[in-house]
């Protein structure tokens, strides 16, 4: 009996709660947009990336849920190939070793000022180091007739933003003497991710 | 001795001043003649963007209709006209779409006056190496002059 109780209490856990609705991430790159911003003195660096998966579970009216999200260092983008190389190298993000960056909410509370606006605390992981992190995110449900028109696959989507700052410093990431001028610290991200019902299909080999 | 420490001074102070002089005015008129400010994006598909248009109420920021902004309003320069977006819902907005995938980095206003630092320190360094020659000369008196 005992096993059986674990198993069906650890299901439990993992379902969706009976008004939450799960929402996915990462149907397509063009869902998916987030850019990185470092302001130095010699040149503001700008990257992008448009992949990211991850699962959203809301209950849109109490502004509660879940959160899991990952986005791959080597889809990082940043206009110059070498720069980008030198982003995903051992002395910075160490894409062979850690591969992605990754959130994983622990608590989603309803914003006191706005309906359709969630604060969201969370562990961001990158370069190995976790730390914790709370972000105001904003979130819109895309009009069926909207759905159609921008022919999004079927079911409901809605349409996620945040920003947020993060301190290369706080996850072991040391910015080499010669080019503190050109790369700053502390980077500031901004995120837009449309999240749909439908499931994403099953990535090709 | 005397005549190439001159011709050194001489040269140094030329081009000293020449360094703190041209850069900054010709930097001043690259920027009021061929920069823009702009904000740069990131821009979605057009099926995205009908998408955030449905979304996008009156009093937001007008960029997010077109995709998600990269930085602050930045100053470019020789910005293409084909990626200048001016949104109908906010025309005193300049969006410039750049694709990072594919190694678009517009040259920065900010980068340029950059250099133009590091020249004016460089000009610098050479006046006051004009001037501890022509100290040295002053002080040497006419027999410093014509040693040679």
């Amino acid at each position: 009996m005992k096993p059986l109780a674990i198993l069906s209490l650890a299901l439990a856990a993992l379902a969706p709660a009976p008004d939450e609705t799960t929402f996915h991430v990462g149907h397509h790159a063009k869902f998916v947009n987030i850019t990185f911003e470092s302001q130095a003195d010699i040149e503001t660096i700008v990257g992008t990336t448009n992949v990211a998966k991850g699962t959203i579970k809301a209950d849109l009216e109490k502004g509660t849920g879940s959160v899991t999200l990952s986005v791959p260092v080597a889809s990082m983008k940043t206009g110059i190939d070498m720069r980008d190389e030198h982003l995903r190298s051992k002395d910075w993000l160490d894409a062979a070793t850690f591969p992605d960056l990754t959130f994983v909410s622990k608590k989603v509370e309803p914003a006191k000022d706005a309906k359709n606006r969630v604060t969201v605390t969370g562990d961001f992981s990158m370069h190995g180091v976790t730390k914790e992190m709370t972000v105001t995110v904003e979130w819109k449900e895309l009009p069926a007739e909207a759905v159609q028109k921008a022919k999004f696959p079927e079911g409901r989507w809605l349409k996620y933003s945040t920003e947020f700052d993060v301190k290369l410093s706080d996850h072991g990431v040391k910015i080499p003497d010669f080019v503190v001028a050109k790369v700053s610290d502390a980077w500031k991200v901004k995120m837009a991710l449309f999240a749909g019902t439908a499931k994403p299909e099953p990535e090709k080999k | 001795m005397g005549l190439i420490r001159d011709r050194i001074a001489k040269a140094a102070l030329f081009l000293g001043v020449f360094g703190a002089i041209v850069p900054p005015v010709a930097a001043s008129v690259l920027s009021g003649s061929a920069g823009r400010t702009v904000i740069l994006i990131n821009a979605d598909p057009p099926d995205v963007v009908e998408a955030n248009r449905a979304l996008w109420t009156l009093g937001e920021p007008v960029e997010k209709i077109y995709g998600t902004p990269l930085g602050e309003p930045m100053r470019i320069l020789f910005a293409d006209p084909a990626r200048i977006i001016v949104p109908k819902e906010d025309p005193a907005v300049t969006l410039y779409s750049v694709d990072k995938t594919k190694g678009e980095n517009p040259l920065q206003v900010q980068t340029v006056w950059y250099a133009v630092r590091l020249t004016m320190y460089v000009s610098g360094g050479l006046m006051a190496l004009a001037f501890l020659l022509f100290l040295w000369r002053r002080l040497s008196g006419p027999h410093g002059a014509v040693s040679e």
